[in-house]
């Protein structure tokens, strides 16, 4: 083995490196191991470890535990190590190395040494490594949470490149990242959101011509929170947004003329290109297939989709074609967006379909695997303009490709279907210079043996109704606790009682998660502390919609909105529970009924209304108002911990009640 | 339509054609509207009356009673008319911060509602906050994201 040599050579060099802050190596038989059940969650999403330990207090794992590989594996990182030997590698998904050595307090991230609280020993032939430390150094932040640790991917910095023609903002990351973009044409704001990392709060300077300056935010709960770029760009500025050739970062383009948007190393660059005078540009994505290794920098779509399923919950495998698997879209715009024209054009080794859209839409796609390897897309909310075609293309990998008006109703979808005679890569994704094109390219490329199977996205057109945020597939064990308000919204406030709305939300909210957990439920929460979901300095859509963005991205089976009522005298009391969709009326019925048993106020019955959050979570969804502020006898209930606990226990009784409880 | 004496000044009396409108506020012990009817001049524009129904409504009931107007005191709204929808863009302590409960919102844009789309030629009424159509009010939870019916409130 030729490599061993060089390896044990590097971690020599380590020693020597970094001896001076090491101390003794810790000999193995001396090192207080205890097992530990603690939950880890990644995005949102719960990790399992087989083989989770602590020592003096801090999380270890060994090398070997499938849980650890799921966690890299979400990060696009892959780990060097063989059984008995004492060093461990982890490249990073941007190309950076981690090295951990047995016995030795010293941790390298790209040669630089930092310091381990504890190092990595074995345990018999398992090899633990402490946790935290390695997480941090894959670029994600780590907080205890409730017994357990939430490891959120961070981003690592922002910067500026300003040349003759053109400004570059840098957004770098050490995984893979998946973002949202959205063009204030009024404002001449570039708003990238990047739910699910977290950042450090700062102002980059821009040098004015090209753009003022980039403002970057965190908000959301600590578990799931979204990273925000603001950037504020100069009158006449146009803008492309590009992934780093390494695959994890992203390039925002900012110039005077379209030429100067494209990088050079993009051989046809094809970037969402948006004129500020006409733009209101917007494009999602969740998951889409892996650019292969064959093209390191992806050419059709630069605004681009994550190679790897991080953020959202992990997709389901693809179904036969017979069956989509409808839960990942939904809600179609209300109005078809009709599909006016089909055109195909062969490039050298792809060949790339362009849909001319009327209206927004979302859309998701699957691909089979070898030996079938077919792949098709479904555009929702769609209908075709014309028969159904067979799609021509002279490429020799391509042996059949058709559009079709798959369904009209209940919603009307077009699918593109593709079968190719070896496996392909596929990007779906805005087309270049326009902003009412979906663009599909197919490459002769097979895309990577752990590339997802499944994803979904939305395009945006001018002027039309966006489509929903798309959603992972429903989790049956997750549970969405919106507390309602928070941050500088405060809600209704009785300053005779010193009560809060956005205190007792949180309050009854935590106590209900409590309960749904000993019930055996996974429980998400819109938000944690005393803050905003969405970012504090956003308006009102943004703050209600990223409480449904949690919880449709978790793939929440339910949502439950909490809130307290107030009315404008001391007249009303007890308990409402609202429901918009008809279809949720049964599910408002049993938690009112549960919660106004345990609670004990006056049953204000199950009420139809027209509010936001249960209106656009993709899931049955109600909210909660537990009792009135604004009423003396229910304000009083509300100062005792034990009459909150009483409506928690209502609350998470009547989703079991109505539910029949968590599937595993 | 229907003509009233007005008595104006005794020597020189006025017969006006009038309009009937109709402006639903709420009942302070529950969540009920009150219709209350008012006479407008009928020289008044579809617009103009549309404005002058909001602008009643907000200027609270015109007697003393239970009976509630829902909108915070120092609500300003501007209204226009553009075929059956009703724009009505809210200002004033509204548009920064709403500290109600779901009740009280939900009641406030149903009377706003149903005064509107009581006249003639309205079916729909659009709520924007300071010029901006929005999915709440500031501290809200209604939604406002789309045109509101009769049908919005409809159980």
């Amino acid at each position: 083995m030729t490599g061993a040599p060089a390896r044990v050579a590097v971690a020599g060099a380590l020693f020597a490196l970094v001896g001076w802050f090491s101390s003794p190596p810790a000999l193995a038989l001396n090192v207080a191991l205890t097992s530990s059940a603690a939950p880890v969650y990644v995005a949102g999403r719960q990790i399992h470890f087989d083989r989770l330990g602590s020592v003096a207090g801090e999380p270890v794992a060994a090398v070997a535990d499938p849980g650890l590989r799921d966690l890299l594996d979400a990060l696009g990182a892959k780990m060097t190590w063989q059984p008995g030997t004492r060093f461990v590698a982890v490249t990073r998904a941007d190309g950076k190395i981690v090295t951990l050595t047995v016995g030795s307090y010293a941790m390298t991230v790209d040669g630089a040494a930092t310091e381990l609280p504890l190092a990595p020993f074995y345990r018999g032939a398992d090899l633990y490594v402490p946790l935290r430390p390695m997480v941090q150094a894959l670029g994600l932040d780590a907080r205890q949470f409730r017994g357990g640790y939430v490891f959120v991917p961070h981003i690592l910095s922002v910067s500026r490149k300003i040349g003759l023609a053109r400004t570059i903002v840098q957004i770098d990351a050490a995984v893979p990242i998946a973002w949202h973009a959205a063009f204030n044409a009024r404002r001449r704001t570039l708003t990238l959101s990047f739910p699910g990392f977290s950042a450090d709060a700062s102002e980059v300077p821009l040098g004015k011509r090209d753009a003022v300056q980039a403002i970057v935010r965190q908000s959301g709960p600590p578990g799931f929170p979204t990273a925000t770029v603001a950037i504020q760009l100069s009158a006449g500025t146009k803008f492309a947004a590009h992934r780093m050739g390494s695959g994890v970062g992203v390039d925002v383009v900012l110039a005077k003329n379209e030429a100067a948007l494209r990088l050079k190393e993009a051989a046809s660059p094809k970037p969402i290109v948006a004129a500020p005078a006409n733009a209101a540009a917007r494009f999602t994505s969740e998951s889409a297939p892996t650019p292969s290794a064959a093209s390191p920098v992806p050419t059709a779509q630069p605004i681009e989709v994550s190679p790897a399923p991080l953020l959202s919950a992990p997709l389901t495998p693809a179904p036969l074609p017979s069956a989509p698997r409808s839960s990942a879209i939904v809600g179609p715009s209300p109005q078809p967006a009709k599909i006016t024209s089909v055109q195909v054009n062969d490039l050298s080794s792809a060949t790339r379909i362009t849909l001319t859209l009327t209206g927004s839409v979302s859309f998701e796609w699957h691909r089979l695997d070898q030996p079938d390897n077919r792949y098709w897309i479904d555009i929702h909310g769609a209908t075709l303009v014309g028969p159904a075609q067979n799609l021509a293309s002279k490429l020799p990998f391509i042996t059949d490709m058709q559009i079709t008006q798959h369904q009209v109703t209940p919603e009307a979808i077009v699918r593109v279907a593709i079968t190719p005679s070896q496996p392909i890569d596929v990007q779906v994704g805005p087309v270049e210079g326009s902003l009412d094109q979906l663009g599909i390219e197919i490459e002769n490329a097979p895309p990577p043996s752990d590339a997802p199977r499944a994803g979904v996205g939305s395009i945006a057109i001018a002027g039309t109704p966006s489509p929903r945020v798309s959603a992972a597939a429903t989790q049956p064990d997750l549970i969405a606790i919106d507390p309602g308000h928070g941050g500088n919204d405060p809600g209704a406030i009785n300053s005779g009682y010193g009560l809060v709305e956005k205190q007792l939300t949180l309050q009854l909210s935590r106590a209900v998660k409590a309960r749904l957990e000993r019930l055996g439920w996974r429980v998400v929460m819109t938000r944690d502390g005393d803050n905003e979901v969405g970012d504090p300095s956003g308006d009102d859509r943004q703050e209600l919609q990223a409480r449904c963005d949690v919880a449709n991205a978790a793939g929440a089976r339910f949502f439950v909105s909490i809130h307290m009522n107030s009315w404008v005298s001391s007249a009303l009391s007890g308990t409402t529970t609202y429901y918009w969709r008809r279809s949720d009326r049964a599910f408002a019925q049993a938690v009112e009924t549960a919660t106004v048993a345990s609670g004990g106020l006056a049953n204000d019955g199950v009420q139809r209304d027209d509010l936001y959050v249960i209106k656009h979570t993709n899931m049955p969804a109600v909210l909660v108002e537990a009792a009135f502020l604004s009423n003396p006898h229910d304000a009083k209930l509300l100062e005792q911990p034990s009459f909150v606990a009483k409506l928690a226990d209502g609350i998470a009784g009547g989703i079991t009640n109505y539910s029949g409880g968590p599937q595993h | 339509m229907w003509a009233l004496l007005l008595g104006g000044c005794a020597r020189h009396p006025q017969v006006l054609e009038t309009h009937q409108i109709t402006v639903y506020y709420c009942k302070g012990g529950s969540q009920a509207l009150v219709p209350l009817r008012f006479a407008v001049a009928s020289k008044l524009n579809d617009q103009q009356l549309a404005a002058f129904a909001v602008n009643q409504l907000l200027a609270g009931p015109s007697v003393l009673g239970n009976d509630v107007v829902l909108f915070p005191a120092g609500t300003r709204a501007d209204v226009a008319l553009t075929g059956d929808t009703a724009t009505v863009d809210l200002r004033g302590p509204i548009a920064d911060n709403f500290h109600g409960g779901t009740s009280e919102e939900t009641a406030m844009f149903k009377s706003l509602t149903y005064t509107l789309t009581g006249l003639p030629n309205v079916e729909r009424v659009q709520v924007l906050v300071k010029g901006q159509r929005v999915a709440a009010l500031p501290g809200g939870q209604f939604a406002l994201d789309e045109p509101l019916t009769r049908d919005t409130f409809a159980q």
